[in-house]
């Protein structure tokens, strides 16, 4: 009985373990879907493209989940219903109105207004609707700057109704220029899942952030040691201000290296 | 699109000009080859400590550790604060071993330590390497510079006038005064190249609002000193442990002939070791702040929204500096980074110079001439390295599996050599045969490995990732592959030949101070505490010549100057003009004779050639302190 009542406060505290991680992931999964106006690419050395920093750094957190397998399946459940979302825009965006040009150029300098502040332009973005989608996504394509937090929040929610409307392929105001942008953020959120999937299956574990510190300060110890050892062959005695010199620059880096591995990035 | 201003082409044009003129002004100071190559065995350690620094900080530092830090966070300082790992193997191993055997270059070591035929190796090896390394310094400055400062419209005939102007300039300046050339103007360049870093970061954190605003905009994950463990192929810790950590910083600091002719360049063995210890623990702190700070601001202003997103890694530097700077300032910066590649390229030259002279022209073409023709052939030399580093450029340009070929040839060198002096230094049994074959085969396995990286390597990875094919994959944790490969061969092959015999390699591995000052002076070295005595110099007949050319001349004292010396007759003084800021340019080492009752008690007498190599004046005040 003992035992069974044990094996039960095991599986309900493994299963809150489960459940935070699920958390975890899925908001980290929102934050990249959501922010991937942010994910401009840059050239890496091998010729990939990957996300910008503020990308890089969601992604990696995702890496660090610990249930590696409910993630994997998380995700994994994510690409399914992202692919299904993609062939429906598809689907969709043939039997769309095209975008009216002027209303399309009036939002641009409304979005434009927002992002410098304006209040009323903010809220006029939102009574657009779907059809501002285009002249925020713009801001970060063409004019080579992140949306303001304010806008950001707008697209958010705009989304978020698309997404509704979409599904029950509804949406009165959606035209095709929205629907293409719409498309194409979904293959950008396909692509960070596929990276997703790619980390997860692949071998490597996140490994903690003290490791590397103890590698340095141990390993590095060894040619420092060396040139200890060197000094009491070259004074043939052990001379203490050369070990407190030497001890002191060792110190130095301790310290440094130290504040910030363990302090540093909590502090703001 | 990045427009520059007429007052910053005013101030590039004027540093040139000054560079061109100040380092050509140390000409007048180069009387000998020891001179030349290393300036007169007389500096203070502030003096190379800073010339250290703007040799370490090469053309592609800022853009690339700028790029670097964007990427990764603070952790991109790992490549240029992991060098305290060899600081006291540097201060009581290395420095004395190199400064008392009086050796000129590192092949004349391996010949010392083994034989000539590891020498020839070891000088093949790092010609290549540094003529290599000249066109690269050229190309990747021509590579940054290009978009940036339009003289003419063709890009290609822009280009090449970029890179031909600064080779030009280089040149003149190390033909006419050498390592004194080098030194002096590295000193200058080094304290821009941290100032225009710093001062970057300033403006850079006043445009964003303040350093709070600074601090919060860099994400958590960038705010790590150390990289993540094995994530990432391009970039992970252990990777760059073993890559920059153990293998290039032991070859940089303990084999590259730039640096060696630096910690031979100065007064004395305790100021090697201050030069050592001021450069980790001050001033690569300092440098690495100033080189990745702007990737670091770079973070920053994206995540704040005043800097495009999308703006290339390798660009970073370039935009934050345009961003942040006024006119003037961006000049400055400017003439800071073609400092960073003057720097870098005069040191390659003058080091090229004397690895031909001391290892290839002195001991196998023109044995037995005089001093005055190898310091001509070393000019020569220096100009003809020069030349080569130019033709080289378009080489590069046009020819991109020539300029990998060359990394690829540093990455295949460097862990052998790494190995091969660690043990020649450690290990007294580490025999010639080891040493070859350490070299050799060492290299050999890390070509195999670069070949089938997936197969060789794989093992050493610690979980990294196989990025890329062949001579792509692991490309740093390679480094630890070849160290144990290199240490694998050179154990196995010592334990199975004979080694030197003991008195041959005397001084050559870690030793104590009576050994090592024996070799240096001839006499047991005198360790008697003494003061430091200000005197006049006076030119003296009494004073026979000879010892001047080799940087010993004799000198004469009275007893009681001798006295507070602490010196004796046959011990090495070093006499030096009182003006601290000359930093030792005006200087000689000198041995004294048996001292005279009958002299004046503050005078120091010496041959008018002497007074001439050290460019005093009669009756200047100096001061005198003896060193061994």
């Amino acid at each position: 009985m003992k035992n069974k009542l044990f094996l039960l406060i095991i599986a309900a505290v493994f299963s809150t373990l489960t459940a935070e991680a699920e958390t975890d992931v899925l908001g980290l999964m929102l934050n990249l879907h959501r922010f991937d106006i942010s994910c401009k690419m840059f050239d890496t050395e091998n010729g990939k493209k990957v996300c910008g920093v503020r990308h890089a750094d969601e992604f990696s957190e995702l890496m660090k989940v610990e249930d590696k397998a409910a993630a994997l399946a998380i995700v994994e459940d994510l690409q399914k219903k992202s692919k299904e979302r993609l062939a429906k825009l598809e689907e969709m965006k043939g039997s769309l109105p095209e975008a009216d040009a002027d209303e399309a150029a009036r939002l641009s300098e409304v979005a434009l207004r927002a992002q410098q502040g304006d209040e009323k332009a903010v809220e006029e973005l939102f009574k657009a609707g779907y059809a501002a989608i285009p002249a925020i996504l713009d801001i970060g394509n063409e004019r080579e700057v992140l949306p303001a937090p304010e806008v950001q929040k707008i697209l958010s929610e705009i989304e978020t109704l698309a997404d509704a409307a979409i599904m029950y392929e509804g949406g009165n105001g959606l035209n095709r220029d929205v629907m293409q942008r719409l498309i194409e953020r979904e293959e950008s959120y396909g692509a960070i899942l596929k990276r997703a999937v790619i980390g997860l299956e692949g071998t490597r574990r996140a490994f903690p952030y003290w490791l590397p510190f103890v590698y340095m300060y141990g390993l590095g110890f060894i040619p420092f040691f060396a040139g200890i050892i060197a000094s009491v062959i070259y004074y043939r005695r052990i001379r203490l201000d050369v070990i407190a010199l030497v001890m002191g620059s060792y110190l130095f880096y301790f310290c440094l290296h130290g504040y910030f591995q363990f302090i540093a990035p909590w502090s703001n | 699109m990045i427009h520059i201003n007429t007052i910053d082409w005013v101030i590039v044009i004027v540093y040139f000009i000054l560079m061109m003129g100040f380092g050509s002004y140390y000409g007048k100071f180069v009387k000998t080859s020891k001179d030349f190559f290393f300036g007169g065995q007389r500096f203070a350690w502030w003096i190379i400590a800073f010339s250290c620094v703007a040799t370490l900080v090469g053309s592609y530092s800022f853009v690339k550790y700028s790029a670097n830090a964007y990427s990764n966070g603070f952790s991109s300082s790992m490549s240029y604060l992991n060098d305290w790992m060899w600081l006291p193997l540097l201060m009581f191993g290395w420095i004395p071993i190199i400064y008392y055997s009086k050796i000129k270059s590192i092949p004349e070591y391996f010949e010392k330590r083994f034989d000539s035929r590891t020498r020839l190796m070891l000088t093949v090896f790092m010609l290549l390497y540094l003529i290599g390394y000249i066109g690269i310094n050229l190309y990747t400055m021509g590579v940054v510079l290009n978009p940036i400062l339009h003289v003419f419209a063709d890009s290609d005939v822009n280009f090449y006038f970029i890179v031909t102007v600064i080779a030009v300039v280089s040149a003149v300046y190390i033909t006419a005064g050498g390592q004194t050339s080098v030194i002096m103007t590295d000193l200058l360049q080094g304290v821009l190249l941290l100032v225009a870093g710093i001062a970057i970061f300033t403006l850079g954190v006043a445009y964003l609002g303040g350093f709070g605003e600074f601090w919060s905009n860099v994400p958590a994950g960038h705010k790590f000193a150390l990289a993540r463990y094995n994530d990432s192929a391009s970039f992970s810790f252990v990777g760059v442990f073993w890559q920059d950590g153990i293998a290039n910083s032991a070859v940089f600091w303990f084999m590259n002939q730039g640096i060696i002719m630096r910690f031979l360049s100065v007064r004395s063995v305790a100021d090697g070791r201050k030069t050592i210890l001021f450069v980790i623990l001050i001033l690569c702190p300092i440098a690495t702040f100033a080189i990745d700070s702007t990737g670091w601001l770079g973070t920053a202003m994206v995540n704040k929204g005043v800097l495009a997103p999308d703006v290339s890694s390798q660009d970073i530097f370039i935009h934050v500096a345009y961003l942040v700077c006024r006119p003037g300032i961006f000049g400055l910066i400017l003439a800071a980074l073609t400092a960073a590649l003057m720097s870098t390229v005069d040191t390659l030259i003058n080091a090229s110079a004397a690895i031909w002279v001391n290892d290839v022209w002195q001991p196998y073409v023109k044995p037995g001439k005089s001093d005055g023709y190898y310091l001509g052939v070393a000019r020569w030399v220096s100009v003809i390295a020069m030349l080569v580093g130019i033709v080289l450029v378009p080489v590069y340009k046009s020819v991109g599996s020539i300029y990998q070929a060359h990394g690829i040839f540093t990455a295949t060198i460097t862990p052998p050599m790494a190995v091969a002096l660690m043990m020649a230094m450690m290990w007294k049994r580490y025999s010639s045969k080891a040493a070859f074959w350490t070299l050799l085969g060492g290299a050999l396995m890390m070509f195999l490995g670069m070949i089938w990286p997936q197969y060789l390597i794989q093992p050493f990875s610690h979980g990294i990732p196989l990025s890329g094919g062949m001579f792509k994959g692991y490309k740093y944790i390679r480094a630890l592959y070849g160290v144990v490969c290199s240490l694998g061969i050179g154990v196995i092959v010592t334990l199975i030949t004979r080694p030197k015999d003991a008195a041959e390699i005397a001084g050559l591995t870690f030793s104590t101070q009576s050994v090592l000052m024996k070799l240096f002076k001839g006499t047991e070295g005198n360790l008697k505490k003494g003061s430091i005595v200000h005197l006049k110099v006076s030119s003296s007949e009494l004073v026979p010549s000879g010892g001047e050319e080799e940087g010993m001349a004799l000198v004469l004292l009275s007893g009681p100057a001798m006295k507070k010396l602490a010196a004796l007759a046959g011990d090495v003084v070093y006499v030096c003009d009182t003006r601290w800021w000359y930093g030792g340019l005006r200087s000689l080492h000198t041995r004294a004779m048996a001292p005279s009752d009958e002299l004046n008690e503050d005078a120091i007498y010496m041959t008018p050639r002497a007074l001439e190599l050290a460019g005093f004046k009669e009756g200047q005040e100096v001061t005198a302190e003896k060193l061994l």
